[in-house]
C-alpha cells in the first residue's frame, strides 16, 4: 500500500513538472524596435498557473507607477514586457514567517532576519532576463503577496501592493540618483540630486534655482514648492543638500521634483535617440526628380519637438519630417542635415547634447535643367551597384567597426572575408551595427572618390558663384567638442548657445557637420558672442588647427545673454571641409557664426 | 492629394526602415561571494544592443566617460591596457530596503549582505581580446571647488571628488569576432 501511494505521489509530481508550462514572454506595450526603445521587463514570483491574469493586472499597476511624470510624457519611448513563469505555489517564502514556498525565483521575506527585506534568487532572475529579453534596461520582480516588502539593487523587488518601491529604486539603478534621506554611517557621494557644495554659481542644479531663493533653503512651507538646497541628503543629516523639500528619492510615493525629473529625461535620452528612423539611410544620395529625405522622430506624447533641416550648415525653412529640397544647389554636392530636438521644459541643462540628434546625407544634384521641386525618388547606393553604375555616387570602401576602420568586402555578401591581403567586412554586417558605426559613406579615400570631390569643387565654384548664400552655423551644431556645454539662449531666434568655454576647450564642425565652401575666395565671418566680463578670445581654424583663419577677441557685453556680433575677414578654399573653434581665453558664449562670400 | 500620397509613401518607407539591428554581444554572468567574483557563464548572442549616447559623445570629445563617482563599476579594458568603457553596477551582494509600510515619511533603511549575488555585463564584440575588471570605487569628497568666471564647474574645478578604485576581480575574455 505504501508503495502504491509512493508511486502515485511520484507520478503526480512528474505530471506536475511535465505540465509546468515554459515561461511566456508577453508584450504589454511594444512601441518599437528594442534597440530604439527602453525595455522594461516585469518578472512575477509566486503566481501559479491559474494566476496569470492576476500577474498581468499587477504588472499594469506597477507600470503605471513607473510611468508617471516625467516618463508619462514619453510612453512611446518605452517597451514593456511581462515574463510569466508559473510558480508551483502561490506567495513567497517566509510570508507567514515559517513556510518555504516553491516559486519561480525563490523570493523570500526575512532576508538577514528583516521581515520586510524581500529579495529573490539573483541567479534565477538574471538567467530569465538573459534568456528571454537580454535587451532589458530595467527589471522588476513583482511578488504575489500582500505583505509589505521589497528590495533594491540591480533588480528591484516589491510585493504586489507596493509598486512605489520599484518607482523609487529605478531612480537609483537607471537614473543614478542619490537617496535624499538620512542614514547615519553610510557613505555619501556627489550625485545630480545631492551635493556638499551650495555656492550659488556652482551648485549642481543652479539652473533650477531662483535668485530669490536662499541657500541653504529653510525647510518651511514657504519653500515647499521651490528648488533650493535643503540640508540633509545622501544619508547625511548635515553638510549635504538636496534640491527640494520632499521628493520620491526622499519620501516614498512623492513626486520626483524638477531636478530629479530632469535626470529621468536625460537618462532616457542617454539610452535612445529622439530620431526613430531615417529614409533613406544616411550616406550619399543622388537627388532625382521627386526625391526627398525623411526622419521619423520619437514624438513625445506632448509633441514638444522641433525639426530643423539645414543645407551645408544653413538652416532652411523646412521644419517637417520630410525634406523636399529647399536650398539645394542646382548642380553639385551638399550636406543635408536633419536635427530633431526635444524642447521639453523638463530639462534646462543638457551638457551632453542628448535632447537632440542629427542625421546627415551627402546629396548630389545633377542637371540644372530640372526643377528642384520636381526631383523624386532617392536611394542610398550599395557599394556594388554604385561602383557599376554610370552615376557619380561616392563608393564607400570602409567600415567603422566599433570604432576601428576596416575595409569593406567586395565579393563577400555577409560576415567577414579576406581580400587584398587584409580582413574585410561585408556591407550588410557592417551596417548591422548601431549608429554611429557602419559603412563610412562619402568619406572614402579611393581614387574614384578623390576625383569626384575634385570635380565637385571645381564645378561648384563656377556654377553657383552668382547665388552663393551665406552659410549660417548654429554653434551647438557641432560634431564633437571638448569641455563646453549648451544652454537655452535669449538671443534673437532662441534655441541654444554654447557656453562654459574655458581655455583649451574646442568645438569641431567636421565629419557629418563639415561645411561646403562653394568657391575659393575672401569671406566675412561673423561670430555671435556674449560675455559678462569680456577678455575672452578664440581662433577660427581648419579642423586640426592648421591653418588658423582668424583670431577673435570677445568684447564685454555686460551679461551672459547680451549679444553682439564680431567680424573677421578670411580667405578660404573651395570644398567640403571641417572647421574648429579653439578657446584661448574663456569667459564667453557663442550662439552662431555666419560665413559670407565677399 | 499628390502631397498626401508623397507623405504617406515616405512615412511608409520610413517605418519600413525602423527595424532593429542585432549585433554580437558577449553576455558575461558573474557571481560575487565571500570568496570573490567568478564568471558563471560567458556567451555571445546577437541582440538589439544600445550604446550609451553620453558615452559615445564624451568619447568623441576626447574625454574618458567615468560611469560614476562612488560605487561598483565594471570596466572594459582593451588589450593595450586602456579603458574602453565603464558601466555602473550595483553591489551584487548588497540587499537593501528603504521604507517601512507605516507612513510616507518613514525612511527606515535596512541593509544586508547576502551570501552570493549574481550580475551580468554586456560587452559588444570587438576585434581584440578584452579584460573585464570589477572595481569598488571609493569616493572622497573634498571642499567645494572655486567657481570660474562664467559660472562653469569645469572638469578640473569639479574634481573636488577623488576616487579610489579597489579591484574586486579581473577576467580576460575571449571576445574577438572572427
Amino acid at each position: 500500500m505504501k508503495l502504491i501511494k509512493f508511486l502515485i505521489a511520484t507520478l503526480l509530481l512528474i505530471s506536475a513538472i511535465a505540465h509546468s508550462a515554459a515561461p511566456q514572454l508577453i508584450d504589454i506595450e511594444v512601441n518599437g524596435p528594442k534597440d530604439k526603445r527602453i525595455n522594461i521587463l516585469f518578472l512575477g514570483d509566486g503566481y501559479t498557473a491559474g494566476q496569470k491574469d492576476l500577474f498581468l493586472a499587477d504588472v499594469a499597476v506597477f507600470k503605471a507607477a513607473l510611468m508617471d511624470s516625467p516618463w508619462g510624457s514619453y510612453t512611446n519611448y518605452f517597451n514593456s514586457y511581462a515574463l510569466f513563469a508559473e510558480s508551483q505555489q502561490s506567495g513567497a517564502t517566509y510570508e507567514d514567517g515559517v513556510t518555504v514556498k516553491n516559486t519561480a525565483y525563490e523570493c523570500s521575506y526575512w532576508v538577514a532576519n528583516i521581515e520586510r527585506l524581500l529579495a529573490c534568487n539573483s541567479a534565477l532572475t538574471f538567467a530569465a532576463k538573459n534568456e528571454y529579453l537580454p535587451e532589458t534596461d530595467m527589471v522588476m520582480v513583482v511578488v504575489n503577496s500582500n505583505l509589505y516588502g521589497g528590495s533594491g539593487g540591480s533588480i528591484s523587488v516589491a510585493n504586489r501592493t507596493s509598486p512605489e518601491i520599484v518607482a523609487h529604486e529605478m531612480g537609483h539603478t537607471f537614473v543614478h540618483l542619490a537617496d535624499e534621506y538620512d542614514y547615519p554611517g553610510a557613505a555619501s557621494a556627489e550625485a545630480p540630486n545631492a551635493t556638499m557644495n551650495i555656492a550659488r554659481d556652482t551648485l549642481t542644479w543652479r539652473h533650477w534655482v531662483e535668485s530669490s531663493t536662499p541657500l541653504a533653503t529653510p525647510e518651511t512651507q514657504e519653500y515647499a514648492d521651490v528648488v533650493g538646497a535643503f540640508e540633509g541628503a545622501a544619508y547625511q543629516p548635515v553638510g549635504w543638500y538636496r534640491p527640494t523639500l520632499t521628493s520620491r528619492m526622499q519620501v516614498n510615493g512623492a513626486p520626483l521634483g524638477p531636478v530629479n525629473s530632469e535626470q529621468f529625461v536625460l537618462s532616457m535620452y542617454d539610452a535612445i535617440s529622439p530620431i526613430d528612423a531615417v529614409q533613406p539611410a544616411e550616406g550619399t544620395v543622388i537627388w532625382q526628380p521627386g526625391s526627398n529625405l525623411a526622419v521619423t522622430p520619437l514624438l513625445p506624447d506632448n509633441a514638444n519637438l522641433a525639426i530643423e533641416w539645414s543645407v551645408n550648415g544653413v538652416i532652411t525653412t523646412e521644419t517637417g519630417t520630410i525634406f523636399t529640397g529647399s536650398n539645394l544647389p542646382l548642380n553639385g554636392t551638399a550636406t543635408v542635415t536633419a536635427k530633431v530636438i526635444d524642447k521639453t521644459a523638463l530639462v534646462r541643462k543638457d551638457p551632453n547634447g542628448l535632447l537632440f540628434d542629427t542625421a546627415s546625407w551627402v546629396v548630389q544634384t545633377r542637371g540644372s535643367s530640372s526643377s528642384r521641386s520636381s526631383f523624386n525618388s532617392s536611394s542610398r547606393p550599395s557599394s556594388a551597384s554604385a561602383s557599376n553604375s554610370s552615376s557619380s555616387a561616392v563608393v564607400p570602401t570602409q567600415c567603422n567597426w566599433w570604432g576601428q576602420i576596416v575595409p569593406l568586402c567586395v565579393n563577400v555578401s555577409s560576415g567577414w572575408g579576406y581580400e587584398n591581403n587584409a580582413s574585410c567586412v561585408a556591407v550588410s554586417t557592417c551596417n548591422s551595427q548601431p549608429y554611429p558605426y557602419g559603412v563610412i559613406g562619402g568619406a572614402s579615400s579611393s581614387a574614384a572618390n578623390s576625383s569626384l570631390l575634385s570635380s565637385r569643387s571645381s564645378s561648384s565654384s563656377n556654377s553657383v558663384r552668382s547665388s552663393i548664400a551665406p552659410i549660417f552655423v548654429e554653434a551647438e551644431n557641432y560634431d564633437t567638442m571638448r569641455g563646453v556645454q549648451t544652454q537655452p539662449t535669449s538671443d534673437t531666434g532662441g534655441g541654444l548657445n554654447v557656453g562654459w568655454m574655458d581655455a583649451g576647450d574646442w568645438i569641431s564642425y567636421a565629419g557629418a557637420k563639415s561645411i561646403n565652401i562653394p568657391a575659393t575666395g575672401t569671406y566675412k565671418v561673423e561670430f555671435r558672442v556674449a560675455s559678462q566680463n569680456g577678455g575672452g578670445s578664440f581662433t577660427f581654424q581648419k579642423t586640426g588647427g592648421n591653418p588658423i583663419y582668424a583670431s577673435v577677441k570677445v568684447p564685454t557685453t555686460g551679461a551672459w545673454q547680451n549679444w553682439t556680433t564680431v567680424t573677421s575677414t578670411i580667405n578660404l578654399t573651395a570644398g567640403l571641409q571641417g572647421f574648429g573653434i579653439a578657446v584661448k581665453t574663456g569667459g564667453f558664449n557663442l550662439n552662431w557664426y555666419r560665413i559670407t562670400k565677399l | 492629394m499628390k502631397k498626401n500620397l508623397l507623405i504617406s509613401t515616405a512615412l511608409f518607407l520610413t517605418l519600413c526602415s525602423a527595424h532593429a539591428y542585432s549585433v554580437p554581444v558577449m553576455i558575461v554572468q558573474l557571481e560575487s561571494s565571500a570568496q570573490g567574483i567568478k564568471v558563471l557563464k560567458e556567451e555571445i548572442r546577437d541582440i538589439n544592443y544600445k550604446q550609451s549616447r553620453t558615452e559615445e559623445k564624451v568619447k568623441k570629445s576626447g574625454k574618458f566617460p567615468k560611469a560614476r563617482s562612488g560605487g561598483w563599476v565594471a570596466q572594459i579594458i582593451r588589450a593595450d591596457g586602456t579603458i574602453e568603457s565603464e558601466q555602473a553596477i550595483e553591489d551584487p551582494r548588497q540587499q537593501h530596503g528603504e521604507f517601512s509600510y507605516d507612513g510616507a515619511t518613514a525612511n527606515q533603511r535596512v541593509e544586508a549582505q547576502v551570501e552570493r549575488g549574481v550580475f551580468d555585463i554586456q560587452i559588444p564584440i570587438s576585434s581584440e581580446e578584452v579584460t573585464l575588471r570589477i572595481v569598488d570605487r571609493q569616493s572622497h569628497t573634498s571642499t567645494p571647488p572655486p567657481h570660474l568666471p562664467n559660472g562653469k564647474t569645469s572638469t578640473t574645478a569639479s574634481a573636488g571628488v577623488n576616487d579610489q578604485d579597489i579591484v574586486k576581480g579581473e577576467f580576460k575574455l575571449k571576445g574577438n569576432k572572427q
